[in-house]
């Protein structure tokens, strides 16, 4: 009941990344009419033949893929529509907890507990991302089904790129609710939140380049859509990968907690 | 039983003095004033009573029930209508209600739908599109909707018209009739010595003196200004002995017997006479004078 009260507050959001997370996968889509009709292969080996092998890396080129394989080409070019989505997930979570600050004086007549409305919201962004990649993966595969027969194997291979998608931005609300409790205009923690999505974009150049640091590869959304990084960082990445943003999920929700329970209630 | 009962209360914030360490208790059942300048501390006292801040030292209670622990219990029991309300909800009026509902239980929808059309409300208004006083008269509304035992008004009078500020009287009145604690937070004397029974008086975080109405003295003096042929000799004749005077002209503040002010002016020519309120500055230097402090009204 109250979950429904904090979707309603995020209808506005979903509808926005939502559809434009739909209108850019039927853009992709379209890309790869092209490549199924003219049978093109490893375009990106072509494209990635002359650099280092760590941009190589980077960018996940380490196999010869088969772009009219519809998955092959999803993982790869559905980067885009990622991180259109991590950057929706990121902007609408910095500003859950200050964006309506103004209405606690209203809010806080009423006998609620901060805990209860932090959590609340918490709640509803959890509920929010998954919604969010429930639509994504209905999109993907109902747009995919007029190019390709689309059989169990890739439906499979599609719900569990999505369900990792999905841990991947419920860490990414984690981190923006915490910057949306700890910074006070929501514009402001915005743009943090952009930033530090842009980061974790690029915080696989560091062992790319020179080895250190390799938990860097977990942070960046793109070992979430492309399968094949598990031959980047190894056959038992999963559960390393799921340390470190289990860490990360806990530590951004219990401090945002723990900061935003603790304040006082201003006025306007 | 008291409503509100301050132990060694004080708030500091970070550059200001929000109340200094305070011991203050109200009766269940009073109909309370706050009096006091701007920047006085009267909000900080009604919003530690409300658990929105913490208080720095000491304690506040509400009904037995600590600001701190208890906040949410407490505001199931108090109503409380703010200076100011922000926020830019898109969401109408019966939405916040039928919202607000979720959070205190079930309650009487024909009130609140009398208590608008009262305060002139369409329950179908926007939040976002309301003014200032709309926002208010919301407030006040809102604050009733689970029928709470204490009353907590930020400036009863403030954004309000003249006839909207008698509609929240009336409605705080038949309220307090009904074993309702009503505390109101206010610079203006009139409404003190007009609403309430008893009356704490503020000044810079410091609570200066508190009691029953008639027994702060200085809200029942009135600044006495006549104009007559001898108006010394009739201040002097009412034992008047600090006043201002020209040749024809004496102003001076009294307190004392009506009968004997009227009775004694009966004696003199008087071509004018002007009555007026106590202000708030000359209650606080009265209070600051029983509480054994010697302040000039200029250093209030």
């Amino acid at each position: 009941m109250r979950l429904r009260y904090e979707l309603r507050r995020l209808l506005t959001a979903f509808l926005v990344v939502g559809l434009s997370c739909g209108v850019l996968t039927a853009g992709v889509y379209g890309v790869y009419v092209l490549f199924a009709a003219y049978g093109l292969t490893n375009p990106a080996s072509y494209w990635f033949y002359d650099l280092h092998p760590s941009f190589r890396a980077l960018f996940g080129v380490l196999s010869a893929l088969d772009m009219s394989d519809p998955l092959a080409f999803f993982s790869r070019f559905y980067i885009p529509v990622l991180m259109l989505a991590s950057f929706g997930v990121i902007v609408t979570a910095a500003r859950s907890m200050n964006s309506d600050a103004d209405m606690e004086e209203l809010l806080y007549m009423q006998p609620v507990s901060r805990a209860s409305v932090y959590w609340r919201r918490f709640g509803g962004g959890m509920l929010f991302v998954v919604l969010l990649n429930l639509l994504q993966l209905v999109i993907a595969v109902v747009g995919i089904m007029p190019i390709v027969n689309v059989t169990l194997p890739y439906l499979i291979a599609y719900a569990v790129i999505f369900l990792r998608i999905t841990v991947y931005e419920c860490v990414l609300w984690s981190v923006g609710m915490l910057l949306s409790v700890c910074i006070r205009k929501s514009r402001a923690s915005a743009w943090c939140g952009v930033a530090v999505t842009a980061l974790s974009w690029a915080a696989p150049i560091l062992p790319a380049f020179t080895g250190l640091l390799a938990f860097l590869w977990y942070l960046t959304p793109s070992t979430y859509a492309f399968p094949e990084y598990a031959l980047l960082v190894g056959p038992n990445y999963t559960l390393p990968q799921g340390i470190v943003l289990g860490v990360i999920f806990i530590l951004c929700t219990l401090t945002g907690w723990l900061i935003y329970s603790r304040r006082e209630t201003t006025a306007e | 039983m008291f409503a509100i009962e301050l132990d060694s209360a004080s708030k500091y914030y970070k550059r200001d003095t929000g109340l200094e360490a305070t011991r203050l208790t109200i009766e269940a059942g009073a109909f309370y004033g706050i009096l006091g300048p701007v920047q006085s501390g009267k909000t900080t006292l009604l919003r530690l009573a409300m658990g929105y801040i913490r208080p720095t030292g000491g304690h506040v209670r509400v009904f037995d029930m600590d600001s701190v622990r208890d906040s949410v219990r407490i505001r199931r029991n108090v109503g409380y209508i703010p200076q100011t309300l922000g926020g830019h909800s898109n969401l109408t009026l019966r939405d916040l209600f039928t919202g607000i509902r979720r959070y205190v239980g079930p309650f009487d929808y024909s009130r609140t739908a009398e208590l608008c059309v009262r305060f002139g409300l369409d329950m179908g208004m926007r939040y976002a599109n309301l003014d200032a006083a709309e926002r208010r008269r919301f407030a006040i509304v809102a604050a009733q909707l689970n029928d709470p035992p204490l009353m907590l008004v930020d400036e009863p009078s403030l954004e309000l018209q003249s006839f909207e500020r008698d509609n929240l009287f009336a409605l705080l009145h038949e309220l307090h009739q009904n074993g309702t604690t009503v505390v109101i937070t206010t610079d203006r004397v009139e409404e003190i010595s007009t609403h309430c029974t008893d009356v704490a008086v503020l000044h810079a975080g410091t609570l200066l003196s508190a009691g029953p109405v008639e027994q702060l003295e200085a809200l029942h003096a009135r600044r006495i200004s006549v104009e007559a042929d001898d108006a010394r000799g009739f201040a002097e004749a009412l034992g008047i002995t600090n006043f201002s005077s020209d040749a024809q002209k004496v102003t001076f503040t009294y307190a004392g017997s009506a009968d004997v002010f009227v009775k004694t002016l009966a004696n003199y020519n008087v071509r004018s006479l002007t009555v007026s309120e106590p202000s708030t500055e000359s209650v606080l230097v009265a209070s600051r004078i029983t509480k054994g402090g010697v302040v000039r009204e200029t250093e209030v």
